[in-house]
């Protein structure tokens, strides 16, 4: 018996697709995800401006050791002299001196290393907290999503800033940079884990997941190396949004003196320095503050063409 | 709806509650709690017995915290540093607070209604992107550091521009003029405004600048929507469809973001406050802060954080009104 009998009415059978052979000239053209995405990224104006910005400011901050003695102005903390105190912008000191006389570019490059370390590490430890929160809530769901996520809501529930404020003024007397990296990211990490969350929840059920867990990958598996890089999008946008909000947040704790201690210093505390001299030298409050300023600015601009970049829905132009 | 709003309450009842445990614990266990504020070392044995008997420390903590709220409730919960009863001290600061919250939450709202609105009928204008760069940069600026600016603004580079009513330099720091007790009961409310006006601008800008930013985009996405063209269809006028339909959608998620919002306001408020010399709530926190008055220092956390409650249930019930197509139940 013919077995051809039992199909049905034949559909033309499709020719085959016509073979293309890879040639080292389409392998260059073909683009990779990777390559995808920069492009977008390149392609906008205002997202790259952020980034230059923020290369410039790292070389900056990076480099103090280096400029610094090449200046003539070794180490900002250590070299009172109250015979040039309060000068304005001159050659030798573009951004004056403080009121002790010391050279106020030095204190703002060397207050830029710290700025820049604190935010960037307290966003590495709250981008930990969030997503590992996220995920747990959003993988597992039911009662451990619940109680994780009212947790989260507890804690939005407190005013960031008060509770910063009578934390640092007690436990984290000490003003060092680690322990105000840690009390940052002890309370910044909220805002991620709900993002986190609702990815999982929307990823959770979706058919490879299925597939894969069928061919005996564990939990960790399939959180570590399917969902995570699925929902790699959001993660890596609210963490150059953290940088600037982290950044904000110590400069405001410092201002207050619940910050970093001297001689530590940041912009935050180059500013609590300075303010009562905001009428005598400007400078002095203008260079830190547009520091910070610019800085976040520039993480916004970043966060939001990394947004744009990143997401799948947004159509080629 | 009642049997929903009952049940919210209940859950943030709750909530709160679990989280005035918390907060009770994290002041009072944590090294530099009201032990080593009161226990001076220079205290011998009787001395510090009869202050831990005084201020019940010598108890076991659940008591503590038990007689703490007890206090709290009944009125006479002690400050440690002016032995007066806490309620008493933040009665007495809260006006200033709720002056300087409630103009700059109004402001802020009623120019990010308005900045948002005129960015996404006139996406791309000149509008657009002038709103969209000061929404930048008013995000990108810590509360502290608009205050100074607006300070120096005001007070050294416009300061021929700007003079009150009394033809004194427009005010840059306090809540009052050193002559106020001389004025007329008008004349003290215009003095009163004249010093809220830079501490408002500094606090709302940064909540201008999101929440217009947050309308601006939710508009242009209900714009987009096929009830809208619908509705244009109808013949409707693009007034009414914009007002009506759009803007009533968009409105949705910015109650929300507002809402979300409310704990960042009240810091900053503090912060406006410190900057701006107001003698309100936040002056009160800093000063407890300086003095480790626990008892002053958790109610200020913790009536801060029924307000937060409090205003994302609001939020909540507010959708409904927004937005026939949810029903409580």
């Amino acid at each position: 018996m013919d077995i051809t009998q039992f199909e049905g009415p034949h559909a033309p059978v499709p020719p085959a697709p016509e073979v293309i052979e890879l040639t080292p000239e389409l392998a260059r053209k073909r683009r990779g995800q990777f390559r995808i995405i920069t492009d977008r990224f390149l392609r906008n104006r205002v997202a790259v401006a952020g980034f230059v910005i923020l290369v410039i400011v790292t070389l900056l901050a990076l480099l103090a050791p280096v400029i610094e003695p090449v200046r003539g102005q070794f180490d900002p903390a250590t070299t009172p002299n109250f015979a040039i105190a309060l000068q304005g912008p001159s050659l030798a000191h573009p951004f004056g001196t403080d009121n002790v006389g010391r050279d106020e570019l030095a204190r703002w490059l060397y207050g830029a290393r710290v700025s820049l370390q604190v935010g960037l590490f307290a966003m590495l430890a709250s981008i930990f907290l969030g997503v590992t929160v996220g995920a747990l809530a959003g993988f597992y769901g039911g009662w451990i999503d619940s109680i994780l996520m009212r947790i989260v809501d507890a804690l939005l529930a407190i005013p960031l800033y008060l509770i910063l404020f009578l934390l640092s003024a007690t436990f984290f007397s000490r003003g060092t940079t680690l322990g105000l990296v840690l009390l940052i990211a002890a309370f910044s990490w909220l805002y991620t884990a709900r993002v986190v969350r609702s990815e999982f929840v929307a990823q959770k059920e979706r058919e490879f997941l299925l597939a894969t867990r069928t061919l005996g990958a564990g939990d960790l598996r399939l959180i570590l190396r399917h969902i995570i890089p699925n929902a790699i999008g959001p993660i890596v946008v609210s963490a150059t949004l953290l940088v600037g909000i982290n950044i904000i947040t110590e400069s405001t704790l410092s201002f207050f003196g619940f910050g970093l201690q001297p001689p530590a210093s940041s912009w935050g505390v180059l500013l609590a320095d300075s303010e009562s001299y905001f009428t005598q030298q400007p400078m002095l409050v203008w260079a830190p503050g547009l520091g910070i300023l610019l800085t976040v600015l520039a993480f916004n601009l970043m966060g939001d063409g990394l947004r744009d970049a990143l997401d799948p829905q947004m159509t080629e132009r | 709806m009642g049997r929903y709003i009952i049940r919210r309450l209940a859950q943030a009842a709750l909530m709160l509650f679990l989280l005035s445990i918390a907060l009770f614990l994290l002041l009072y266990l944590i090294p530099g709690g009201p032990q080593a504020v009161l226990f001076n070392p220079r205290l011998d044995g009787a001395a510090r017995a009869a202050l831990a008997e005084k201020y019940g420390l010598n108890q076991p903590l659940p008591l503590q915290y038990v007689s703490y709220m007890q206090h709290l409730f009944q009125g006479n919960l002690d400050s440690f540093n002016t032995g007066r009863p806490v309620l008493l001290e933040i009665g007495d600061r809260l006006p200033y607070t709720l002056q300087l919250f409630a103009l700059s939450l109004i402001f802020a709202v009623i120019l990010a209604l308005l900045l948002g609105v005129i960015s996404a009928i006139r996406q791309y204008s000149i509008t657009d992107y002038a709103a969209t760069i000061v929404a930048y940069f008013g995000i990108a600026m810590p509360i502290f550091f608009t205050a100074l600016v607006l300070q120096y603004l005001f007070g050294v580079i416009l300061q021929s521009f700007f003079v009150t009513v009394t033809g004194s330099p427009w005010p840059v720091f306090g809540i009052s003029s050193p002559n106020a007790d001389t004025y007329t009961p008008l004349q003290l409310i215009a003095d009163r405004l004249q010093h809220l006006v830079l501490p408002t601008i500094a606090l709302s800008l940064l909540f201008v600048a999101s929440w217009s930013r947050y309308l601006r985009s939710s508009m242009l996405d209900t714009v987009k929507q096929d009830y809208v063209r619908t509705a244009r269809a109808k013949g409707l006028s693009s007034r009414v469809v914009f007002f009506r339909h759009a803007l009533r959608n968009a409105l949705i998620p910015f109650v929300t973001v507002v809402a979300i919002d409310f704990a960042g306001f009240a810091g900053g408020a503090v912060i406006t406050e410190t900057v701006f010399g107001l003698p309100g709530i936040g002056k009160l926190f800093f000063d407890s802060l300086g003095a480790r008055d626990y008892p002053v220092l958790l109610t200020l956390l913790l009536f801060a954080a029924t307000m937060v409650v409090f205003f994302n249930l609001l939020a909540d019930l507010l959708y409904g009104v927004l937005d026939p197509r949810i029903s409580y139940s």
